[in-house]
């Protein structure tokens, strides 16, 4: 009885649990409970760390995606949450905006949202091109150059590009939207790649390999930290950085009011945004190098992004993105 | 009550001042919050026209904006939550849905700001609506909580505050140095009057304001009387002193002749009679006397003490060698003391009379006297019954007090070591 019980009770479990992607968990002690959207190995070294500083701790480590970590937060399912930390900038601040995160202070070298969200790490965005079938994209120094080039009306991407579909992708649908929002340009360019021929993908992993294998040319707006790791191996894949800026996606933490542990968590984003730095890729830290290849515009922690989270502005948004293939967008 | 009047002054008007610059405080606090929450609430505003100004009208829908642009310039402005809600009266078209939506209370008004808690948070809403056509309408309601506005009013509160404790301290000075000011005459009055002798009535000429003015011609009349009456007290002192001594005297002197050479059938009366004389000439010339000292200021002058007691000694020679009473006489210390001559003298001659009369024939009175630390010491032992048996001392004691007081000392009487009574009169010169 008492294993059936048992079976029961870890069958359960794991029907509650199966939106986690990854867990992780370090040490022993009071627990504190971390629901994030980074990917373990990128941070395992700093998890570490932390641990070992903290050794009355149990860091419950949770890797889920960041529409699903949203929608349970909303909802309530998540009691146990001591810290939401997620690259989903707009359903962070939307989270802060609605009145669920505690504030506190801790010492940090990026002014929080209202002593409530925490930038802990950024991740610069990068295009990619295939250095064997493009290699004159290499010459070109900013995305307005590149718009001339296109505009010429010559087939210059003969394989065309790819970018991300922001019906899918929630990461390429912030990105996106940014992009339009800093950039003037934003609809001639890739109303321009669409005439080149425009590939829209669910994931980072498919433009990497496409332009990597040689069957697109181009990608745009992707995470540098995917891409580095693979420079070694695709000997054709290249990093573009336009000149004119480079957006950079804060990866942004927030403590729930009903968070058990917040002591803990905010002994966590301290860390994180303290000693922890050094342990994450050089990309990936908050103090940013001064010869950087472009002006750099972090996507701003502000309610301004919730808006695109609006029906309203996302159907407005995707349909003008819609009639970049019908060639109506200027 | 007894509190000075530069006090009473100084914190009644510091009492006015602190609710004045009270008043000031909370006033400049108030214009601050309506001016910053007019700042918000235009910005608000501008957010929400530009909506209204968005929305058209295709293929019979309405469509509008939500300008990005326009919400980042609120986000630069502070760091505050937003809540915003379109609606056309019907469906909410964008925006949250669970908005505390509060209508202007005058119908048909356009615009409206109020303020509301919305996820747990005091938030500031705009409301803006814009009709379409007929009775259609879009209503944009858009809000932002109040962090920086509460921080930015208690910033300025803050500074108001320290303005307010600045202009405080320096009005307070100010007041404390106006006050000197307009009390210096009362001052000037209070000094003059204490450097005065007792007995110096003349008039004030201290130059006061018109305020006082009436006070001093009072005071200066008043001390006018008084100075008439006390130097017509004096005239009669005086001239009672000098019509009735030398009489009484010489009666209590006849009265004695007559006692000496009455018949045998008077001689008991007239030895009663001049007994009775002797004693109205001693009480007299007692009573004159502490007339003339209640009526006088001391005159104090540097004196040997051991002169001054001798020469009293002397008026008492007589007596004692009447009625063969040795009087001895000790004195201790040098040099010359600041004393009232005459008061001492007369203080003397009290206690020394009364040890005569009360010591046996053929008895001794001890007089010594001492100068040290600034006292002088005058200590008189008799061989009379003591306290117990001693006569009324009546107006010699009263003037040995006065005297006493006159020279801040003092007078005690003791049992004396071997009987008798001890006086110690101790002044300080």
């Amino acid at each position: 009885m008492r294993a059936i019980v048992a079976g029961l009770t870890l069958l359960f479990s794991s029907i509650a649990l199966a939106w986690i992607e990854e867990e992780r968990v370090l040490g022993q002690g009071t627990t504190l409970t971390v629901y994030a959207t980074y990917d373990v190995p990128a941070v395992l070294p700093l998890l570490e760390a932390f641990s070992n500083a903290n050794p009355d701790l149990k860091l419950i480590y949770r890797v889920a995606s960041s529409q699903d970590l949203y929608d349970r937060v909303l909802r309530g399912e998540l009691p146990d949450a001591d810290l939401v930390f997620s690259s989903a900038v707009a359903l962070q601040v939307d989270s802060v905006n609605r009145g669920l995160a505690q504030r506190f202070s801790v010492p940090a070298p990026q002014a929080p949202w209202r002593a409530q969200l925490y930038t802990l790490s950024v991740e610069p965005i990068v295009s990619i091109y295939n250095r064997k079938k493009a290699p004159w994209i290499g010459q070109i120094t900013d995305r307005n150059q590149m718009t001339a080039q296109l505009q010429s009306g010559l087939r210059i991407l003969p394989d065309g590009a790819m970018t991300y579909d922001p019906s899918v992708s929630g990461v390429g649908y912030q990105l996106l939207t940014q992009d339009a929002e800093q950039s003037g340009s934003f609809w001639t360019f890739y109303g321009e790649l669409e005439k080149q021929k425009l590939e829209l993908a669910c994931c980072t992993s498919d433009m990497i390999n496409a332009v990597a294998s040689g069957r697109r040319d181009l990608a745009t707006n992707l995470l540098q930290s995917y891409v580095l790791p693979l420079l070694d191996q695709y000997e054709d894949l290249a990093i573009k950085i336009w000149t004119d800026y480079q957006l950079v996606l804060p990866r942004t933490a927030w403590i729930p009011k009903t968070a058990p542990n917040s002591a803990g968590a905010q002994e966590f984003v301290s860390f994180f945004i303290g000693e922890g730095q050094v342990l994450l890729p050089q990309n990936n830290r908050l103090e940013r190098p001064t010869n950087l290849a472009a002006p750099q515009k972090p996507i701003r922690l502000t309610p301004s992004q919730t808006l695109y989270l609006d029906r309203v502005k996302r159907d407005q948004f995707l349909h003008r993105w819609n009639q970049l293939s019908t060639g109506e967008v200027q | 009550m007894n509190s000075s009047l530069r006090a009473r002054l100084f914190t009644r008007t510091l009492v006015m001042l602190a609710i004045t610059l009270a008043v000031v405080f909370s006033g400049t606090q108030l214009i601050a919050r309506n001016s910053l929450q007019k700042a918000q609430d235009n910005a608000l505003q501008a957010v929400a026209q530009v909506i209204a100004d968005s929305v058209t009208r295709e293929n019979g829908q309405l469509t509008f904006d939500l300008p990005f642009e326009a919400f980042e310039v609120l986000a630069y402005q502070s760091q505050e939550a937003l809540a915003y809600q379109v609606s056309d009266g019907e469906r909410i078209l964008a925006g949250a849905e669970d908005l505390p939506l509060i209508l202007p209370r005058v119908p048909g008004q356009l615009t409206h700001a109020y303020t509301q808690v919305f996820n747990s948070e005091a938030m500031r809403f705009f409301y803006l609506n814009k009709p379409i056509r007929g009775t259609q309408s879009i209503a944009i309601v858009i809000g932002q909580t109040q962090t920086g506005l509460v921080r930015e009013v208690n910033g300025l509160a803050l500074q108001a505050a320290a303005f307010c404790l600045v202009a405080f301290l320096l009005v307070s000075g100010l007041l404390y140095g106006v006050l000197n000011l307009a009390l210096r005459p009362l001052r000037s009055i209070e000094k003059a009057l204490a450097k005065r002798a007792d007995d110096d009535f003349s008039k004030l000429d201290t130059q006061v304001p018109k305020e006082i003015s009436t006070l001093l011609a009072e005071l200066n009349r008043v001390m006018g009387t008084h100075e008439k009456l006390l130097e017509q007290s004096r005239r009669f002192i005086a001239e009672a002193t000098h019509q009735l001594r030398t009489p009484i005297a010489a009666l209590a002197a006849r009265a004695d002749l007559i006692a000496r050479n009455a018949p045998s059938e008077f001689a008991e009366d007239a030895t009663e009679l001049a007994g009775q004389a002797r004693e109205t000439s001693r009480l007299s010339h007692q009573l004159l006397t502490q007339a003339t000292l209640s009526y006088r200021t001391p005159e104090k002058k540097p004196c040997d003490p051991r002169e001054l007691i001798q020469q009293t000694l002397r008026r008492f020679d007589f007596i004692a060698e009447q009625r063969d009473i040795e009087i001895h006489f000790q004195h201790t210390g040098e040099g010359t003391f600041l004393l009232d001559p005459l008061g001492v003298r007369e203080a003397l001659a009290c206690l020394l009379e009364n040890a005569l009369q009360v010591t046996p024939t053929l008895g001794d009175v001890w007089i010594s006297s001492r100068c040290e630390l600034g006292c002088l010491t005058i200590k008189i032992l008799d061989q009379g019954p003591g306290f117990s048996d001693m006569p009324n001392q009546g107006l010699g004691l009263s003037i040995v007090k006065q005297v006493a007081d006159n020279h801040d000392g003092a007078v005690t009487f003791n049992h004396g070591p071997q009987g008798g009574a001890e006086c110690e009169l101790l002044l300080r010169g």
